[in-house]
């Protein structure tokens, strides 16, 4: 038995209701762990280009890594990936959870799901047994109510269940993947890829044991994150991830009535200590995590709030609070609890309702248009009511659901301005103008806009003490852009990108002589942060070759119009993002990431030196 | 004269009971530098301060009743 995973990949295809088992060698493991490395490696070799995200060739495969299972903080994390209904490119997203670990015990790695359904299904895995199981019943239920039945159907309640929801079913293009009824893989769409092949939830019961290679090293590394985390993380625990909210505000870089300003007014009322001293009735964590960042919240009218579906995190309370204009942080979380009830993605959601209250405020949408909902920013109750909509695709929630790059195509004229996008993905909460090399690597991601495999420059403008030791010694200012800015960016995407493969949670304070210990010791693999960042690396390449198979170029990798604009009022007015800076900044990423400076393409030589040189086949 | 002090994230660390906020008796002529100083706020662990929701340098003279807002360097969620 291997250490640390189980060496068998289900393979389930919903069209002709076959199972069956991949079991990859070690190599295999060692050199795409899981999560995107996995998913770029299968996508790859197995889809054709030019497939309907939404059809059944679209292969959606649910990806933890060689490291889920072991009991360690930050562990508790896995993958959904497909070809993104968003983008047209790859797609994953990593959420957190337990789910993640019941499916490694359950004796997989991974699933792959082909095809698609006849009708709604569920896929049952329990202790090396796969079924696939009618699903009519779960078919347009909240997601608790999805959980309740399975529970109860098995009588266990100790399983774990991972799920699209209405918004899945529905096919709105940010449906995302819920897990526990709190974690969300939310990018890219793949909940709508999920539904479109009428897979409702995946159920997981796994009670066997992973074997490591040295547990008592594992665990010694551990209990320095449980004996020192108050000290690293105190305020994850203390205000969750929404202690920062006041901060940039003040900063200039809170996204506030779509991204038209980086200070909003009522940021105190909706941050994260807000939130602890008036509705946080509980904290809560993923597996073997003692930091506890997660919220639950309780309301009462009108906004209430059940607390199954916990609290909400710092995109949507920047996505569906300041973004929209909001300042009612009980509004804010109701509408995280509608969204985690619908599994609908909190980002893109907040980004295509504020894209909606600016074309409103501009006439380009009326009330006929929005059947009579007055949609301008700050009305927390028409937020709502289009939050309903938009999961069921009825009035202005049919073109809304579409995302904003399509929704501003079908509106037309301005609209396009308005719409806050990276290659269709909505933009996160964080503003380039205050960080400009996320900026940078929201035109490269090859995800389309995304803020975890990402740089936030904040971090690193008075010490580096994190990037030390990848021999990153000076400081930059936050709205620098040269070379030596590119050159963060390159490491710190690699790394992220290896965390995105592990599973590590970004959150969480390890050194990488530390995850080097943590991968040892759960796999028994004489390993090195050099070895580990280029997993990472090699996960990016791998990405890249995908989307140019699919048609990408060096066009595709753009910042987002309004950020190139200077802000008009608040701290950081007159600034904004150089767009020749981001041209040439782009041209330096690619050179530094063995890719053509002028093309973006991952040269052969390249892809060699990664050890998949067989990715070169794909490269036109 | 009295100001108000408020910190944000792990900069209460450097208020007495790590409050969030205190007010603090100071002599004419202090500036901002003069009270960080005081606090004993590392320069690496703070990223601006806003006087009555502006930002402020180091050598800005404090004035009876200002609310000197510590922000500590933000980074993703």
């Amino acid at each position: 038995m291997p250490n640390g995973y189980n060496g068998r990949i289900l393979r389930v295809n919903l069209t002709d209701r076959s199972i069956s088992v991949d079991k990859p060698s070690e190599d295999f493991y060692r050199t795409y762990y899981g999560g995107t490395g996995f998913i770029a490696y299968h996508l790859l070799k197995e889809l054709e280009p030019g497939i309907d995200p939404l059809g059944p060739d679209n292969k959606l495969i649910f990806a933890p890594g060689v490291l889920q299972g072991a009991p360690f903080g930050g562990s508790g994390r896995s993958s959904v990936g497909a070809k993104s209904p968003l983008t047209g490119g790859i797609g994953f997203a990593e959420g957190g959870g337990f789910w993640q670990v019941e499916l490694k015990q359950a004796g997989y790695d991974a699933v792959i799901v082909e095809g698609r359904a006849d009708k709604p299904v569920y896929l049952w895995i329990s202790d090396g047994k796969a079924e696939i199981r009618d699903a009519a019943h779960l078919w347009g239920k909240l997601a608790h109510e999805v959980v309740d039945a399975i529970t109860s159907d098995h009588d266990d309640k100790n399983i774990k269940v991972c799920q699209c929801g209405i918004g899945g079913e529905e096919l709105v293009k940010y449906a995302c993947v819920s897990h526990d009824l709190t974690h969300f893989a939310g990018r890219s769409g793949m909940g709508a890829v999920m539904g479109s092949k009428k897979l409702r939830a995946i159920a997981v019961r796994g009670t066997q044991r992973l074997d490591f290679a040295d547990r008592d090293r594992v665990m010694e590394t551990a209990r320095w994150l449980r004996d020192n985390w108050k000290e690293t993380s105190g305020g994850l625990y203390d205000t969750g991830t929404a202690g920062g909210v006041e901060g940039l505000s003040a900063s200039g870089g809170l996204p506030t009535y779509n991204f038209r300003q980086g200070h909003f007014d009522g940021a105190e009322k909706i941050s994260g200590q807000t939130m602890r001293d008036t509705i946080l009735i509980e904290r809560d964590n993923c597996y073997a995590c003692p930091i506890y960042c997660k919220r639950v919240v309780k309301t009462g009218e009108p906004y209430h709030v059940d607390p199954v579906y916990g609290g909400p995190e710092y995109e949507t309370i920047a996505a569906l609070g300041s973004l929209c204009g909001i300042d009612n942080l009980e509004a804010v979380a109701k509408a995280n609890e509608l969204c985690n009830a619908y599994v609908i993605d909190t980002i893109s959601t907040g980004v295509s309702i504020a894209f909606a209250m600016e074309c409103f405020e501009e006439g380009l949408l009326t009330r006929d248009d929005t059947g009579g909902i007055d949609l301008q920013f700050g009305n927390a109750d028409a937020m709502l009511e289009v939050i309903h909509l938009i999961a069921r695709r009825e009035g202005i929630g049919e073109l809304l659901a579409k995302g904003v790059e399509e929704a501003a195509e079908e509106i037309g004229g301005r609209a396009k301005d308005f719409a806050i996008h990276v290659k269709g993905q909505e933009v996160p909460m964080h503003e380039p103008r205050l960080k400009h090399g996320l900026g940078i690597g929201y035109a490269i991601s090859p995800t389309g806009a995304d803020h975890c495999h990402n740089i936030h420059d904040t971090i690193f403008t008075k010490s580096t003490r994190s990037l030390q030791p990848w021999g990153v010694l000076e400081p930059l200012p936050a709205d620098d852009l040269s070379p030596q800015k590119i050159r963060m960016l390159h490491y710190v995407t690699n790394w992220r990108h290896f965390y995105n493969c592990g599973l590590v949670c970004n959150f969480t304070p390890w050194s990488p002589e530390q995850i080097v210990s943590l991968v040892s010791g759960v796999t028994g693999w004489n390993t090195t942060a050099f070895e580990l960042m280029k997993v990472g690396q090699r996960a990016q390449t791998l990405c890249r070759v995908f989307n140019a198979r699919e048609g990408f170029t060096t066009e595709d990798d753009y910042l987002t119009p309004r950020f190139l604009e200077e802000f008009d009022s608040g701290p950081l007015v007159g600034v904004a993002v150089p767009a020749d800076r981001v041209e040439e900044g782009k041209r330096i990423f690619y050179s530094m990431q063995g890719w053509d400076r002028e093309t973006g393409m991952p040269t052969v030589d390249g892809l060699e030196e990664l050890n998949v040189g067989w990715a070169a086949q794909y490269l036109k | 004269m009295r100001v108000k002090v408020r910190a944000l994230g792990n900069l209460r660390l450097y208020l007495p009971d790590a409050a969030e906020s205190m007010v603090l008796e100071v002599g004419e002529g202090t500036t901002i530098d003069d009270l960080l100083q005081r606090l004993a706020v590392p320069d690496e662990g703070l990223w601006l301060v806003n006087v009555n929701g502006k930002k402020v340098k180091g050598d800005y003279l404090v004035e009876e009743g200002d609310e000197v807002l510590l922000v500590a360097p933000v980074g993703g969620g």
